[in-house]
This record gives C-alpha cells, sequence and structure tokens, in this order.
C-alpha cells in the first residue's frame, strides 16, 4: 500500500515515515501543501496523511483540491488544534478521518491501516480467498492450515493483489502501490516476485490461485 | 444591606434627599403660612379695634353737655346701643376723674389715661373671659336747652368699651386651622412624592446592582441592560458595562494564547511521541538508537525554548524582572548575536553589515539587550530573501538605539502591526520550526518595554523591513571618547541608580 504523508515539522514527518514504512507502507513525504498535492496528482496513492497547518497551502486547501480533482485516495488528517470545526470542516472536505496531535503512533498505523481497508470496500482486517487468509493487521498469511512465511515485499505485493482481487491487477499498478518496487531499478521485479509468491502459496496445492494475464497482468482468485 | 454597601456607610441618598426637600417645601411653607397668619391676625384685630372705636363715639353720643348742669345720659339709649351693637360693658368718666355712668353689669374699667387718640388693652372681663377694651376721650352731644343750641364747652367726656373677644380668637382659630391643614397636607404630600420618586429612581440602581450580582463569571459576554435608566444614573454602569468589554476581550486574548500555548507544543510534543514509539516498537541497532536519541533531543530543546521563552515573557508581563544596566559595547554585542545564524545565513548568499562603530558603549541591561538582538537577527536571517542583505546601525544621538534592515520581501500592510502579537505568523505553518515559534517579537516587545525603549516594524520605502529599537537619545549611551573622560565613577552610578528607578 503506498502512502503520501504531507508533513512540514521534520522530526514528525521522519519518524511517522519511517515507522509507517516498517509497517509495510510505501511512504513517500512532502514538506509543504503545494509539493504534496503535486505529488498527490502524480501518483495514485492508497491513502495520504495529511497536516492542517501546512506552509504555502493549508491542508484544508489540498485536501478540497483533491477531491475536486476526484482522486480517491483515502486522506486521515493530522491537527494540533482541538476544535471541532477543524474536524467537522475536515471531514466536510471529504476527509476520511482525523487524529489531534500528540498522537500513539500504533493508533496512526491502526487508523491508516482501516482506512486503506474502507477504501478497498472491506470491513474486516482478514481478506479470504478461496482458502488463502492473510490477516491485514497481524501481517499472517495461511494458505489452508498452514502459515505461509512471507518476505515484507512479497507481502506488500500478495496484500496488494488480495485488495484487488478477483481484479485483473496491471503491472504499472503493482508498480504504483507497492512502493518498494519503484525503489528497484530491475524492469522484470515485478515478474521475480510474482513467481516467489506463487513458489511460497500456489506450489503445494491443486488450486492456483495467482494467475497471468498475458498482456494485462495478474488476478487473485476467481475473476468477477 | 445592599445600599449600605454602595454607599459605604453613609447616610442613603433616599433619606437625605427626602429630608432635604421636605425641609425646604416645609420652611418655605411655613415661612408664608405665617405672614399669612400675621396679618389676618392683625386684621381680625383691627377691625375689632375699629369696631370699639365706634363704639365709644356712639357712646359718646349718648351723652348731652348742658354748661353747668350734671350731665345726661339719653335714657333708653344704651338699650338701643346694645340692640344696634350688641353687648358690652361700658363705663362713662366726667374729666375730674368721677364715673359719670356704667352700664349695668359692666365690669370695673379703669380710668382712661388721656391720650391723643384711642388706646386698646385686653382686659378679664367680669365673668373671668378674656376681653378687649378700648378707652378714649370724645367730646359729648350738644345738650338743647328750651330750643336753643348750648355751646361746646370744649370738655371731653373718657369712655371706656370693653367686649368679649371670643368672635375674632373663634375666626382666628378657624382660619388657623384653614391655614395649617393644608400647609401640612403640603408637606406631606410633598415628602411622601419625594419620597417615591426618589426610591423609583434608586429603584433603577437597585435592579442594576442585581443585574451585576446576577452577572456570571463564565459568560462574560454579558452586559448590563440600561434600557430605562435614567441618563443622570447611566455613567458609571454605561463605565462598567465598558469594563466588562475589556475583561472579555481579555479573557478571549488570553484564551487564544492559552490555544496557541499548547498548539506551540502540541506539535513538538507529538514529534517527540512518534519518534519514540517508531523507535521502541522494534528492536535496533545501537547506532539507531543513536540517531533517534539525537532528533528526541533536538525535539526537546526546542520545546525547552519554547517554554522559557513564554516563561519569560510572563515574567516580563508581570514585572518580576529586575534590569541591571551597564556599559555595553554594541558593535560586539551585535556580532556575537549574529554568529549563531551567520552559517546558515552564508549559504543562503546573505550580506551581513554591522555598522555600529566598534567604539559605541551603550548603558543597558546586556542579557536583556542581547536576546532582543538575537531575536531580530535570527528573523532577518531566516525571513530575509535568498541573495539579500543585513544591516545593523546604531543612532544614539537621534534616539536609535539599534536598527536591523533588511532586503525583504516586505511585510503585507495590515500585518505590520500585529507582527508583536503572540504567536502572530505571517505563515500561519511557520509553528515550531527552529527558533521561531511565534513569540520571539512579543519576547523582543516585552524586553524592550523592561528596558524602556519603544520598538517598531516597518517596511522600508523601496523595499525591505527594519526593525528599530528606539529610546530617548540621552538615556542610550555615550561616546567613550566624549563621555569616559568627564564621567566619574559616581557619575556612573548616579546614572545606574537612575536607570534602575525608571525601569
Amino acid at each position: 500500500m503506498r502512502l503520501l504523508l504531507i508533513e512540514d515539522y521534520p522530526p514528525l514527518a521522519r519518524s511517522v515515515a519511517q515507522g509507517l514504512r516498517e509497517a509495510g507502507f510505501g511512504v513517500d513525504v512532502a514538506s509543504d501543501g503545494v509539493a504534496g498535492l503535486s505529488s498527490a496528482h502524480a501518483q495514485p496513492y492508497d491513502a495520504i496523511v495529511l497536516d492542517l497547518m501546512l506552509p504555502k497551502l493549508d491542508g484544508f486547501s489540498v485536501l478540497e483540491d483533491l477531491r475536486r480533482a476526484q482522486n480517491t485516495a483515502a486522506v486521515l488528517i493530522l491537527t494540533a488544534r482541538h476544535d471541532v470545526s477543524d474536524r467537522v470542516r475536515g471531514l466536510d472536505l471529504g476527509a476520511d478521518d482525523y487524529l489531534v496531535k500528540p498522537f500513539a503512533f500504533e493508533e496512526l498505523l491502526a487508523r491508516v491501516r482501516a482506512i486503506v481497508r474502507r477504501r478497498y470496500g472491506r470491513s474486516q482486517t482478514v481478506i479470504t480467498v478461496a482458502d488463502l487468509e492473510i490477516d491485514a493487521s497481524a501481517r499472517i498469511v495461511r494458505r489452508g492450515s498452514r502459515v505461509v512465511e512471507l518476505s515484507a515485499r512479497e507481502y506488500a505485493l500478495l496484500e496488494y493483489l488480495a485488495e484487488r482481487r478477483g481484479h485483473t491487477v496491471t503491472r504499472s499498478e503493482i508498480w504504483d502501490h507497492v512502493y518498494d518496487f519503484a525503489s528497484e531499478p530491475s524492469s522484470n521485479v515485478i515478474d521475480v516476485y510474482i513467481g516467489y509468491l506463487r513458489k511460497k502459496i500456489d506450489q503445494d496445492f491443486e488450486v492456483k490461485l495467482i494467475r497471468t494475464r498475458r498482456g494485462l497482468g495478474y488476478v487473485l482468485g476467481e475473476t468477477n | 444591606m445592599s445600599s449600605d454597601r454602595l454607599s459605604g456607610g453613609t447616610p442613603s441618598i433616599q433619606r437625605r434627599l427626602t429630608v432635604t426637600l421636605v425641609a425646604i417645601v416645609g420652611v418655605s411653607l411655613v415661612a408664608c403660612s405665617l405672614t399669612v397668619y400675621v396679618k389676618f391676625t392683625q386684621g381680625v384685630w383691627r377691625d375689632f379695634d375699629a369696631r370699639l372705636v365706634q363704639d365709644a363715639h356712639a357712646i359718646a353720643l349718648m351723652v348731652e353737655e348742658y354748661g353747668d348742669r350734671p350731665w345726661e345720659i339719653e335714657p333708653g339709649g344704651f338699650e338701643a346701643f346694645k340692640q344696634m351693637r350688641g353687648p358690652a360693658s361700658v363705663e362713662i368718666w366726667m374729666d375730674d376723674g368721677s364715673v359719670l355712668w356704667r352700664a349695668p353689669g359692666s365690669v370695673d374699667l379703669p380710668f382712661p389715661a388721656k391720650a391723643a387718640g384711642p388706646t386698646f388693652s385686653d382686659v378679664t372681663l367680669r365673668d373671668g373671659r378674656p376681653g378687649r377694651i378700648c378707652q378714649a376721650w370724645l367730646p359729648p352731644r350738644q345738650g338743647h336747652e328750651g330750643g336753643v343750641h348750648q355751646a361746646a364747652s370744649g370738655r371731653r367726656i373718657g369712655i371706656a368699651v370693653a367686649r368679649q373677644i371670643d368672635e375674632p380668637l373663634a375666626t382666628i382659630a378657624g382660619f388657623r386651622v384653614l391655614l395649617w391643614a393644608p400647609t401640612l397636607g403640603v408637606i406631606l404630600v410633598a415628602a411622601l412624592a419625594a419620597s417615591l420618586s426618589i426610591r423609583t429612581m434608586l429603584g433603577h440602581v437597585k435592579k442594576i446592582s442585581e443585574g451585576i450580582a446576577a452577572l456570571d463569571a463564565s459568560s462574560p459576554g454579558d452586559r448590563l441592560l440600561l434600557r430605562g435608566v435614567p441618563d443622570e444614573l447611566r455613567p458609571p454602569f454605561v463605565k462598567l458595562n465598558e469594563l466588562l468589554s475589556r475583561i472579555e476581550a481579555s479573557r478571549v486574548r488570553e484564551r487564544q494564547f492559552n490555544a496557541d500555548v499548547s498548539h506551540e507544543l502540541r506539535t513538538p510534543l507529538a514529534g517527540l511521541r512518534s519518534i519514540l514509539e517508531v523507535s521502541a516498537s522494534r528492536g535496533r541497532s545501537a547506532a539507531e538508537y543513536r540517531v533517534t536519541l539525537g532528533e528526541a533531543l533536538a525535539v526537546v530543546r526546542q520545546m525547552e525554548t519554547i517554554v522559557e521563552n513564554l516563561l519569560m515573557l510572563a515574567r516580563l508581563g508581570s514585572g518580576q524582572m529586575t534590569v541591571e544596566r551597564e556599559e555595553i559595547a554594541l558593535g560586539q554585542l551585535v556580532d556575537s548575536c549574529y554568529a549563531p545564524y551567520a552559517e546558515a545565513a552564508r549559504q543562503r548568499g546573505l550580506r551581513f553589515d554591522n555598522h555600529v562603530p566598534p567604539s559605541l558603549i551603550v548603558w543597558s541591561d546586556p542579557h536583556r539587550l542581547r536576546l532582543v538582538l538575537a531575536n531580530l537577527l535570527s528573523n532577518a536571517a531566516e525571513y530575509t530573501a535568498e541573495g539579500g542583505s543585513i544591516a545593523v546601525e546604531s543612532h544614539p544621538e537621534r534616539g536609535v538605539v539599534v536598527t536591523v534592515r533588511d532586503s525583504g520581501p516586505s511585510i503585507p500592510r495590515g500585518a505590520v502591526a500585529r507582527l508583536f502579537d503572540p504567536f502572530f505568523r505571517l505563515d500561519p505553518s511557520r509553528s515550531a520550526s527552529g527558533e521561531h515559534c511565534g513569540i520571539g517579537l512579543t519576547l523582543v516587545r516585552a524586553l524592550c518595554d523592561a528596558l524602556g525603549y519603544g520598538v517598531e516594524a516597518r517596511n522600508e520605502v523601496g523595499g525591505g523591513v527594519s526593525f528599530t529599537v528606539s529610546a530617548e537619545a540621552s538615556s542610550i549611551g555615550f561616546q567613550p571618547s566624549r563621555t569616559h573622560a568627564s564621567s566619574s565613577f559616581e557619575e556612573r552610578e548616579e546614572r545606574r541608580e537612575a536607570s534602575r528607578t525608571v525601569s
């Protein structure tokens, strides 16, 4: 899952970005409203963590602009103010959730996971595809009764495919949403990782869950 | 109770006003009535006396003079008199002192003194009742002797007429009732009316004091309702309302300040918490921990600066800080204050010119002045556009302690006046970004106040911004070449004392 963090206070931006990355998200950081907005327009992010008080362009304006441009990224607002009016305004402008500073990082993580989950139309934390189970909060994957050990990158790829289960996912979509690949110089890195995933998930089973759509991309599970 | 509290223990307005009003009305009415009464009484007695005189004349006509013969009283004359003029005690004397005639039942009336006109006096009549007597010497009627009119002898008879005075007394008593009853009535009514109207007026005060008592400390937007309150009573309550407005404004400012403070601290606190939580979320290498601790420490330092500044602001505001002045080489102080920002400024292509003469000595508090300069210079170093310039000047002879001038950008028009407000920022997001936590200039102003200086920001003609710290020219400092030679230690001590009392 790929996130954009727009926060101007460097210590907070650095630590939050690190924490989110360690939790398996791909994170881009922008330190002012204008930079944040142009990043958000350039990339299809799954979620945007947006501070309200930003240099150049405040958070409300960023949010307004995003929604006007039909950007559907889930937005979590960070605010240092306790005013109800700020939160109401943020939610009314199209934010999905808010968090008041200072916050517990765990809560931020849980809220980010929640808005991402809702964005993909899911209310459970566990995604099930046939007998494959992906617990997104514990980051545990099971096939049948067996726990499947995955690397962070493999997990991120599987989670994205699972979120889009039944839909064909193109390579460029994977490129955009699974952040780690974007930093990889090799062009066939996605195919390599699909290969790893197949080995761990499908090899020992009769029913193959990951299928290739030639010329299009990949699909996890039955096509809708 | 409440009226006592209002008047501070002095007699109540209502009582004082009522007594005064009643006294004035009463005294003037009584004086008026007294005059009327006296005039009326005099008139009554004058009429009564005139009647007695007429009686005397009528009685004189009853006596006929016959030369040498004994004089006679006209027989039946007194009966006619009594019929015509009512009963009276009458005595008639000859001028030799002998009683010529006495009316039956009359009292013993005194022999009339020989006076030019009639005399009057009060007597007690035979029946013990009070009466009034008229005594007069009058010529008798000339008798006829065989149709011959007797020549008048010129002798006179003394006549005393006394009457009961029941009638005039009754008239006067009646008049007294007629006069005094309404007078007293008017005084009473006046007292009542005065008391009532004063009570009504004071009722407004009472109502307002109840309004004041009902004011809720938690809703400072409340005001006293002055509808129907007379103009004369308004000023104190209008002033009170104005005071309430000022209190409300100050509370709003205070609340805003508190909100700003908590906001200021919340941002670094969020950073700190996030740094520590993320770091603690898994095992890390010593090197990673070192980096994390360094970051956390930087945030703590920043919070410390904010808290220290706030504390200093509070102390300055409550006048708890003493100012201790000494001789300061201003040029050196400017350089040392700029040093911490010099490297970053150089990287941004800023030029720095310190035009303060190295020999210039100012008489000020070095710690306070250092903070003022450090804040102004760090502002200039951070906000001056890249490639610009910063210049510092001092002109004690013109009352300028120091001017920090930069090449801009200019400050928006409406913002110049608000620059020194707590937490005011040209860019609202500039919160907690390092040194500038939004109270630097507020602190500068408070420090300048404590030092007896003024400070103002101005957009320079032709671009650029200047901050000028000013003071009375004589209080700023002195050129050592000029003043040091002539200023003894004692003189400097005097100056030190003087500056302390000023601050």
